[in-house]
């Protein structure tokens, strides 16, 4: 192979320059369709983020006082045990570090509230599993704790809480459905992006056959376009991935009762789903370029 | 330098292009391929650079079995076998010396050796003074000359002109004519398909006729019927 990277680039950028209003109505469908995709796994993220203590069947949290002593802990523990309703070997005692660990994760994005508490200040908690997940049962299992010594509140997983799975559940499903859809559409168009320059350059293509040039110095330009179209495409959406979680967060500030607080995906996740999207967006560039290659490039 | 042994070509709706072609061109030599319209003149040079593949028979060049060739050792025989056309097929968005020097880049070579030879193989055809103008500026002739250039620059062993004349006029081919003589005196062998009986009178050199898709003459300093 006898590339030289000057020349593939050249063939492109003159590739563009011949039908650019083609390869810029392509580069957008691509760019929304993996916006959508991208801001299903979004949503997903934030909702796993914000109901991250609810998970595993925990259905009510104890949380203790952070001044409370070894023996009310202790108490509560032996209650916890001693009810049959309650699946003790689920049942998750998360201490002050714990707690503090989960605190900074949850609120990431805000530097102000996670500077504000310290690990003393973080109640320990348990995360309690009831054999019956019933709200009637889960109430009335939590009302037993409220006024045990050293208990700070009671928190039950509320119908609330189960909803927000749910809604994020549906709209990560209906996100994921609509972004292949489009995805496909991008590929098809890529597709006829990748002909239409075959066609447009046949009289080159015809004469670097017969010159001598390697299959691939002769495929490598499409394929270059049609990656560079997924790459531009997918670069183009990590702005547009932050405005759905600032969104997504502006949901909780506005919740009195505070249960979409942390509504947020991790910066870390918007990051990787980024990525994730941009090597996607290459992808479907290349898979659809060689495809049109091979129908419609004879070498 | 090429062999052919009971070669055929059958496109679809049994149209027959060549029927058990057996021939051989030796190094050096310089062949007319004449033949009415449809008599297989076009398979024949197609199948010798690989842009066809034959139904039945043995295709050697340089003393190889080209139908053994694997796929991606074509473009290297292809670097051997310069092509010529009726229609020049140059690229009009290029320069003379780009359009030559295309085909030194897209095989791999050296940026040095492309700026010695592309002025030496316009000197040769005499398109030195028109290296910066595009094909558009140029007459038919001029441009078959860059078209010859730009298969010759490569100094390939073969050099297949398929009608090169075909839309020039007499005095131009004429000229032509000569620089493709000139090649061939360099040691390159020259297989020249073409329907000008003037060119082929004059030149006497070996002819093979066609017909048919059959080898209905093989002459030495041969003339066109």
């Amino acid at each position: 192979m006898n590339f030289r990277l000057g020349n593939i680039f050249r063939e492109v950028s003159y590739s563009l320059r011949r039908n650019p209003t083609l390869f810029l109505g392509t580069l957008v469908v691509i760019a929304i369709s993996l916006l959508i995709l991208g801001s299903g796994l979004v949503v997903r993220s934030a909702v796993e983020n914000a109901t991250a203590r609810w998970k595993d069947g925990v259905e009510f949290i104890v949380f203790m006082n952070p001044d409370s002593s070894q023996v009310e802990i202790d108490a509560i523990k032996a209650k916890l045990d001693s009810n049959p309703e309650i699946i003790a070997a689920d049942t998750r005692f998360v201490d002050k570090q714990d707690a503090f660990i989960e605190f900074q994760s949850l609120f990431q994005e805000s530097d102000q509230i996670r500077e504000s508490v310290t690990v003393e200040d973080m109640p320990p908690s348990y995360r309690v599993v009831p054999r019956n997940a019933e709200s009637s049962v889960v109430e009335a299992l939590a009302d037993g704790f409220r006024d045990e010594p050293g208990v700070f509140q009671v928190v039950a997983a509320i119908d609330t809480i189960r909803a927000i799975e749910n809604v994020g559940d549906n709209l990560n499903r209906q996100f994921l459905i609509l972004g292949a859809f489009l995805l496909l559409a991008a590929m098809l168009l890529v597709y006829n992006t990748i002909r239409t320059t075959i066609f447009s350059r046949r009289r080159e293509v015809e004469v670097m056959r017969l010159v001598g040039a390697s299959n691939w110095y002769i495929r490598v330009p499409f394929m270059v376009e049609g990656v560079l179209q997924g790459l531009i495409a997918g670069l183009l959406t990590l702005p547009m991935y932050r405005v759905v979680n600032n969104f997504l967060s502006s949901l909780g500030d506005e919740e009195s009762l505070n249960l979409l607080d942390g509504l947020r995906a991790p910066s870390g996740d918007v990051v990787t789903i980024w990525i994730a999207m941009l090597l996607l967006g290459a992808f479907i560039g290349a898979a659809a370029s060689a495809v049109a290659l091979s129908r419609y490039l004879d070498v | 330098m090429i062999k052919l042994e009971n070669v055929s070509k059958i496109y679809k709706g049994d149209v027959v292009a060549l029927r058990n072609v057996t021939c051989e061109i030796q190094k050096g030599e310089f062949v007319f391929l004449v033949g009415p319209s449809g008599s297989g003149k076009s398979t024949f040079m197609r199948l010798l650079n690989k842009e066809e593949t034959p139904d039945s028979g043995v295709i050697y060049v340089a003393g190889k079995d080209i139908g053994r060739l694997s796929g991606w050792r074509v473009p290297f025989l292809r670097r051997n076998i310069g092509c010529i056309f009726q229609d020049f097929k140059l690229l009009d968005n290029r320069t003379v010396a780009q359009n030559v020097a295309f085909a030194l880049e897209v095989i791999g070579r050296p940026r040095h050796v492309i700026s010695n030879q592309v002025p030496a193989i316009l000197e040769l055809v005499g398109l030195s003074p028109k290296a910066h103008n595009y094909p558009e500026e140029l007459s038919g002739g001029e441009q078959q000359r860059v078209s010859i250039a730009r298969a010759f620059v490569n100094r390939p062993l073969i050099l297949l002109a398929d009608e090169p004349t075909g839309n020039l006029d007499p005095a131009t081919s004429v000229g032509i004519m000569k620089l493709l003589d000139r090649i061939n005196k360099t040691g390159t062998t020259v297989v020249m398909a073409t329907h000008d009986r003037g060119i082929v009178d004059t030149m006497r050199k070996r002819v093979i006729e066609l017909d048919q898709g059959n080898l209905a003459r093989d002459q030495a300093r041969g003339v066109y019927e």
